[in-house]
């Protein structure tokens, strides 16, 4: 069937916009992500509908870069063995509740994301896939993570948080080409001192954990830019934070700080900092070292500021106890 | 199904955890008109011929993926033709305050289909931490700015 008849029959299946794009007479992008206030096109659709939606789709078999987002999706039809040339494919915000084998066998696949589903297992095979750039399996209940990530040498982007992992997968500190990186919501102790190795890491994220400390091997994150790091039992940061010279955002709103490193001045790039609800019992000298902050939060601590220490704290925002520095 | 009479306050909460349904209890609290308060876990819909004046809605927010699925049932499959031009307001709670400026939370989905659906928004959008929930004076002060509307 000619791709374009495809998409004309969607069109009436769907019987809302969507965006697709023509290379000569093949479909290659696909986007049914994109319904006005919930989400994904075809969310509100019977499953019977549904079903032949997606029989349509995997008809397209040109498809390099498929967004079928938020469409309450709970299983993926054995046609869609028919994609085989996906570069891109975003199947996340649905009830998915397995791995969708079909995309073991796009091997330019670059950019995967399954953030979102109740997936419980990453078969071994995915491994496979080598070309992968962007992993988002980030909010899924993963009991079994294979722990080979040294096979992605070219990973880039990888989004962990709300997984159900139990422990760090240890090869994907091997993978020193990451940008960003986030973990959260589980019950680590510790980030690892490995850590370190990522060279490139400009993102990184570590929320709602257990841990009370960083390792000294964080302040190696030369290129890092932001990093949250909320919700966690922070105590101390590690000694030598100032080395992060181009980090310009970081967020350790409800830890368990008293106070900064001396070397907390040097972050010389620092635009946003988010203190609030820690144990300062003090308004930390560092602070006002910082030449470029634009933007502080200390509420809930137990020294609040009222009025800062000087004029040049301006509120910008009453409700969220937000500072503007000027 | 459930009646009210005109100019009463209507509050719906979706809560998995009990965050959701301590704050609109805390709301209720608050409010000196007379209000009910209904539980989306009952599988409740608006009938055509429920009447109320005012809508309190309370849920939790999931970032940027998307709200309760509870509340969205809610939302979907009930028919709001007869609720024209009736005030609503929202209490999203999440992972932190301020979903809200993000244009992803809860509440600024319920606030865009109610707002189609020619709903008046009532007040500021309240957002609340609620891991944990232990910010009640944020509650207070919000639902009596909220009744003194009313």
């Amino acid at each position: 069937m000619d791709d374009l008849f495809i998409i004309e029959r969607l069109k009436k299946k769907i019987s809302s916009p969507f965006l697709y794009e023509m290379k000569g007479n093949h479909c290659i992008s696909l986007d049914l992500s994109q319904e006005s206030i919930f989400g994904g096109n075809f969310r509100h659709h019977s499953e019977t509908e549904k079903e032949k939606i997606l029989l349509l789709i995997s008809e397209l078999e040109y498809l390099e870069t498929l967004d079928l987002r938020k469409n309450l999706i709970q299983k993926i039809p054995q046609s869609f063995f028919n994609l085989k040339s996906l570069r891109d494919i975003n199947l996340g915000s649905n009830d998915l509740v397995e791995f969708p084998e079909f995309l073991l066998q796009n091997e330019n696949l670059e950019m995967l994301f399954l953030g979102c589903n109740q997936i419980k297992s990453i078969p071994e095979k995915f491994f496979l896939l080598k070309k992968i750039k962007s992993l988002h399996l980030h909010k899924n209940c993963i009991e079994h993570l294979p722990d080979e990530f040294t096979e992605f040498k070219n990973l880039e982007v990888i989004h962990l948080y709300l997984s159900m992992i139990k422990e760090y997968p240890e090869s994907l500190f091997n993978c020193n080409k990451i940008k960003t990186i986030s973990f959260g919501f589980n019950e680590f102790e510790h980030l690892p001192k490995e850590i370190g190795n990522l060279s490139e890491l400009e993102y990184l994220t570590l929320i709602c954990t257990n841990i009370n400390s960083l390792p000294e091997e964080f302040c190696n994150l030369k290129k890092l830019k932001a990093t949250r790091l909320f919700k966690n039992k922070i105590t101390s940061l590690p000694k030598n934070i100032g080395n992060l010279v181009n980090l310009e955002q970081i967020s350790l709103y409800q830890n368990d700080l008293k106070k900064l490193p001396e070397s907390f001045k040097n972050l010389q790039n620092l635009k946003l900092l988010n203190l609030a609800k820690n144990k300062f019992d003090y308004f930390p000298g560092e602070i006002s070292l910082l030449s470029n902050l634009e933007w502080l939060s200390f509420h809930d601590n137990p020294h609040e500021i009222i009025q800062p220490m000087d004029s040049s704290y301006k509120v910008i925002s009453n409700k969220y106890d937000l500072w503007k520095v000027l | 199904m459930c009646f009210l009479k005109q100019n009463k306050t209507l509050i719906v909460f979706s809560s998995k955890g009990n965050s959701a349904k301590n704050s609109a209890f805390r709301i209720l609290d608050n409010l000196n008109k007379e209000t009910e308060i209904l539980c989306l876990n009952d599988n409740f819909t608006l009938a055509q011929n429920l009447e109320f004046k005012n809508l309190i809605l309370v849920c939790p927010t999931y970032g940027d993926e998307e709200m309760e699925r509870r509340m969205e049932d809610f939302l979907v499959k009930s028919d709001w033709n007869n609720h024209q031009k009736k005030n609503f307001a929202i209490c999203e709670l999440g992972l932190y305050r301020g979903y809200l400026e993000t244009e992803q939370g809860a509440g600024i989905i319920i606030k865009k289909y109610l707002l189609n659906k020619n709903l008046f928004f009532l007040g500021n959008l309240l957002s609340v931490d609620s891991i944990p929930l232990d910010d009640f004076s944020l509650i207070d002060k919000w639902s009596q700015e909220i009744s003194s509307i009313l």
